[in-house]
């Protein structure tokens, strides 16, 4: 078949010089202990690629400036109309179609101004945030190549999807961070400590608003991080990152309608956006943890889904 | 040698004549949707030696490199990367590897030294503090350390290919696997490569490079393994192969044609040649072909044996096998024999 | 196990873990095998309900309706998702309303009580002199805050008029409780099967209301609590205070009870009604409120009228003219001149008593 034969046998004419290499000029002592990049310092490398690039930053830029924008823009219409009501403000019922806002007269106030704006920018922007970062995380890299460095390095793929999920995990963070502190912020400079009103009627002290956006920011990540698991799922399995996108976008367009649909009420349970809602709660006083609670717990099983299949997909992948 | 830098609990990894391998795979097969990508690669690679891999546009040399490194799981075969099986202690070998392959991976947004730093956190034998000094060690080994803050994006296609080239060595290696590392560099860049490969066997380290340039190989190998469409045609140290090939005495004579007629008359191949003759020497031995010409009465001004090129080599051994199969992809059906 | 046996694992356990989770989230709370109690007697089970307080406690009620009420406006409170009560085992109480984006917030305290509607961030402030309080407070106690009185008002409406059984136990907001059944005596001219309320074990507080109709083997109407804590509660739970900005009313003690139940969407019939028969087939007759055309005129451009005539047929008797509206639990006949009739009857009933009470008021 080959010419081999002959050929290959003459290799050991190199031996005496693969055997004489300058001992000292080898490198260092092949331990026979595995031996791994600390998982900090992977986790450092990540997110200071994360935000190094200029697409996460653009997206961030906007979602900063949204809360400031409607935040303004409410309060100029109220100026104009003190006691008309405003029908579409940021307090606006997420995913109530139209449905009366939670405040009507307190849209600006760094309570309901950051907990409205985070309800509403939930419903997409956000979850597009963390599926574009998760897009990017591994189907990004595929499609530059770059995947195969780590690999090599050698990183497992086990760590290389914990890198990437922690990755993912800090963009939601930092996403959802931001909305609340730029609402927040927006709100004490339009309406200092005005209107820091549960929607039970009792007055808030600044603490009690701390809390319960902190909460919020902690539960949305929660649940962005189901997006992103899933996310991660399709980013694993493709080269195209706006695949990923274009995926969590139907996933959830899809989830939506079907909450529409009453005759499949049996169904809603398993779908992730019907946690979205739960989110009201914290404005009530005292604050009733069941849906939310019930909300996280769904996101966890979502994300215990996506990460199986992301880690199943990635292990047999080629590199 | 091997074994015992690699961990003891692993055979030494020897070829029949004994000689340590770096790199050695058993019935080595890959098949991807029904099309076989490589079939029964037994690939020996020596320790301290620069290998070339050699073979057109799909002869299966990426996969084969791919599967050395882990990054693609055989269908087939075993595999052994400095003594230890792969891709099971991928883990404990992959440290001492350095690899560039299928060209380099960078994100463009990033200067070419960030790129390298993010590649340099996730090597296990860089310590914290080395990092940095790692990386500019390997910036200024390959020629761009002024260029290192600009973006990736705003390099050259040969900038491109050295960054690569840098990231397979940010660590001394033990084993540096180099694909096509030449792709789009200029004559001066694939000058420098060449002197890079030659440090690096200096230094004791086995180099394993693909090219489907022949001239490249010839030039920095001292071991060839030939592929095609998917199978090893041969391989061997470059001495061997090329002397493998037809022994042929060149001699320069002013009487060229009358010398061709009188060998050809005893039974002797030969064949005009500028300046002179090619006598094929496989059954004659020289002084009985000096002794024929100047018996018919030609002038023999100087007789030197002459080796064959490589490219002969290479177009007659892929020829045994059939014609040598041009741009191929990997995936192509037609691979299949 | 190779990689790729190992990836398959690690997905199919995920996957599995995962969808069981999301199920388990859906099973009802409560599923378990009906508790194991010691046996009671139904006289001793009614008088131990009766006697009951309702102790501290806080909870969280639903409410599951089956009526096949017409969707009127004005009955939209009945909308809600779910009620969180608090009650600190005394005179104080406090009700929530959770509707999908705002709420209507009740506080009770021992000389006051508030209702807040985050919709309208409006706040109505109900007091009441010494000696209206006792009154009041019979009135304000039928509340949902305080289930066990809520009961015994049942429970001694029907009574006499109905057999009364123990049938097993439940599991009501993970708590033990007794089944009591009370079924309508044969001559009851009613369309209800029976209502069922599960008594707590333990502090005899009723746990869930159940009303069957005839021929129907699920509840037509639910209310129930999913929750169910005893254990002090916060005194500021108990105080309200409006926020700023909210606009404030105060109204007198008699207007209160009204207000309150018309926001709970109860029969707005107040004390203008009277009513026909006793027991299962008490036929209530009072006026038409004069808001409720109104208000519908306003929010649909529609009057009620109109709405009556699209859901209702119409009856002729010695009254008069009207139309009769029916659902699952019963139906109301609103005649042209204004009156109201409505039970958990047939339509003949209800005619009946329309004509009775013509006579008596004659």
């Amino acid at each position: 078949m080959t010419t081999q034969g002959p050929v290959a046998a003459r290799g050991a004419a190199v031996q005496g010089r693969a055997a004489a290499p300058d001992a000292d000029a080898v490198p260092p002592e092949a331990s026979p202990v595995r031996r791994r990049a600390p998982i900090g310092r992977l986790l450092r490398a990540e997110v200071r690629w994360i935000f190094r690039r200029p697409r996460t930053l653009a997206v961030l830029g906007l979602l900063v400036l949204l809360p400031v924008i409607t935040g303004v823009a409410v309060d100029l219409t109220l100026d104009g109309a003190t006691a008309a009501p405003v029908d579409a403000g940021p307090g606006g019922a997420p995913g109530a179609g139209g449905g009366p806002p939670i405040f009507v007269t307190m849209a600006t106030s760094a309570f309901v101004l950051p907990l409205g704006s985070l309800m509403t920018l939930l419903m997409l922007l956000l979850p597009l945030t963390v599926a574009m970062a998760a897009g990017d995380a591994l189907a990004g890299e595929q499609s530059h190549g770059a995947l195969r460095g780590w690999l090599l390095a050698p990183v497992s793929r086990g760590r290389l999807l914990l890198v990437k999920t922690v990755g993912v995990l800090v963009v939601a963070l930092v996403a959802a961070g931001l909305v609340v502190t730029s609402g927040l912020v927006t709100g004490f400079l339009l309406a200092g400590t005005d209107g820091l009103v549960s929607m039970s009627g009792t007055e808030l002290s600044v603490g009690g608003v701390l809390w319960r956006l902190a909460v919020a920011v902690a539960w949305a990540t929660i649940y962005l991080m189901a997006v992103g698991a899933v996310a991660l799922a399709i980013s694993a399995s493709t080269e195209h990152p706006m695949l990923v996108v274009v995926g969590v976008l139907g996933g959830l367009i899809v989830s939506v309608v079907l909450m529409q649909i009453p005759a499949l009420d049996w169904l809603h349970p398993y779908l992730l956006p019907s946690s979205l809602t739960s989110l009201v709660d914290l404005i009530r006083d005292p604050v009733s943890f069941d849906g939310l609670v019930e909300g996280a717990f769904r996101a966890v099983c979502y994300l215990v889904i996506g990460l199986s299949v992301a880690y199943a997909r990635l292990t047999t992948r080629d590199g | 040698m091997t074994a015992a830098r690699a961990g003891a609990a692993v055979p030494e990894a020897r070829n029949g004549s004994g000689t340590a391998l770096a790199a050695r795979t058993r019935g080595l097969r890959k098949v991807y949707r029904g099309t076989v990508a490589v079939d029964g690669v037994d690939l020996e690679v020596p320790e301290g030696a620069v290998v070339g891999m050699l073979g057109p546009n799909g002869s299966g040399k990426t996969t084969t490199i791919r599967m050395l490194l882990g990054l693609v799981e055989p269908t087939e075969g075993e595999i052994e990367l400095l003594g230890m099986p792969m891709p099971r202690s991928a883990d404990r070998v992959l440290p001492h590897v350095g690899a560039l392959v299928e060209g380099p991976g960078f994100h463009p947004f990033l200067s070419g030294r960030e790129n390298l730093q993010r590649l340099a956190a996730a090597e296990p034998l860089l310590s914290g503090r080395e990092l940095d000094g790692a990386v500019s060690a390997a910036l200024e080994r390959v020629g761009l350390a002024d260029a290192a803050r600009r973006k990736y994006r705003a390099y050259s296609l040969g900038m491109k290919q050295r960054l690569g080239l840098a990231s397979a060595l940010l660590v001394p290696r033990r084993l540096v696997v180099l694909d096509e590392p030449t792709n789009g560099l200029d004559p001066a860049g694939t000058q420098e490569v060449r002197r890079i490969i030659a440090e690096l066997q200096a230094n004791g380290v086995t180099v394993l490079v693909s090219s489907h340039l022949l001239a490249e190989v010839e030039a920095t190998c001292t071991h060839v393994v030939v592929l095609n469409q998917g199978v090893v045609v041969a391989q061997g140290a470059l001495d061997d192969l090329l002397e493998s090939g037809s022994p042929t005495l060149f001699v320069s004579t002013p009487d060229g044609a009358s010398a061709v007629d009188a060998l050809r008359d005893h039974r002797i191949p030969a064949r005009l040649a500028p300046d002179g003759v090619r006598v094929d020497i496989t059954t004659t031995a020289p002084a009985t072909v000096i002794e024929t010409l100047v018996r018919a009465g030609a002038r023999v001004d100087e007789a030197r044996r002459e080796r064959a090129g490589l490219e002969d080599a290479f177009a007659r051994l892929t020829h045994d096998v059939g014609e040598l199969v041009g741009e191929l992809d990997p995936d192509e059906p037609e691979l299949v024999r | 196990m190779g990689p790729r046996t190992k990836a398959l694992v690690a997905a199919g356990a995920g996957i599995t873990v995962g969808i069981a989770g999301l199920a388990l989230s859906t099973l009802p709370a409560g599923a378990d095998d009906d508790p194991v109690l010691p046996a009671i007697g139904a006289e001793e089970l009614v008088t131990s309900a009766l006697a009951a307080r309702a102790p501290a406690f806080s909870g969280v009620a639903e409410m599951q309706n089956e009526l096949g009420l017409p969707a009127v406006p004005g009955t939209e409170a009945l909308d809600f998702e779910s009620v969180r009560v608090f009650h600190d085992g005394e005179e104080s109480a406090r009700v929530q309303v959770e509707r999908e984006a705002s709420e209507l917030t009740f506080v009770k305290g021992s000389d006051e009580a508030w209702a807040y509607d985050s919709r309208e961030h409006s706040a109505k402030r109900f007091t009441w002199d010494e000696a209206d309080a006792a009154a009041a407070r019979g009135h304000a106690e039928a509340e949902l805050a305080d289930p066990s009185e809520a009961a015994a008002e049942i429970i001694e409406r029907l009574r006499p008029t109905s057999d009364i059984a123990v049938d097993g136990t439940a599991r009501v907001a993970d708590r033990a409780a007794y089944e009591l059944v009370l079924t309508p005596k044969p001559t009851e001219k009613t369309l209800l099967r029976e209502i069922t309320i599960a008594v707590d074990e333990e502090t005899r507080v009723p746990l869930r209301f159940d009303v069957f109709a005839n021929g129907r083997s699920e509840p037509v109407l639910s209310l129930g609590f999913v929750e169910f804590e005893v254990g002090a509660q916060d005194a500021d739970l108990f105080e309200f205070t409006p926020p700023e900005g909210a606009e404030v009313e105060t109204t007198e003690a008699d207007d209160a009870v009204g207000s309150a139940r018309d926001a709970k969407g109860r029969d707005d019939v107040g004390q203008y009604a009277s009513t026909v028969g006793e027991g299962w087939d008490t036929v209530v007759i009072g006026e038409a409120p004069d808001d409720l055309p109104t208000e519908a005129a306003v929010e649909d451009g529609q009057d009620l009228g109109g709405i009556l005539a699209q859901v209702g047929q119409p009856v002729t008797g010695e009254f008069g003219t009207g139309t009769h509206v029916q659902v699952a639990v019963g139906g109301a006949v609103v005649t042209d001149d204004g009156r109201i009739a409505a039970g958990a009857v047939p339509r003949q009933v209800l005619v009946d008593a329309l004509d009775t009470d013509g006579a008596v008021q004659q």
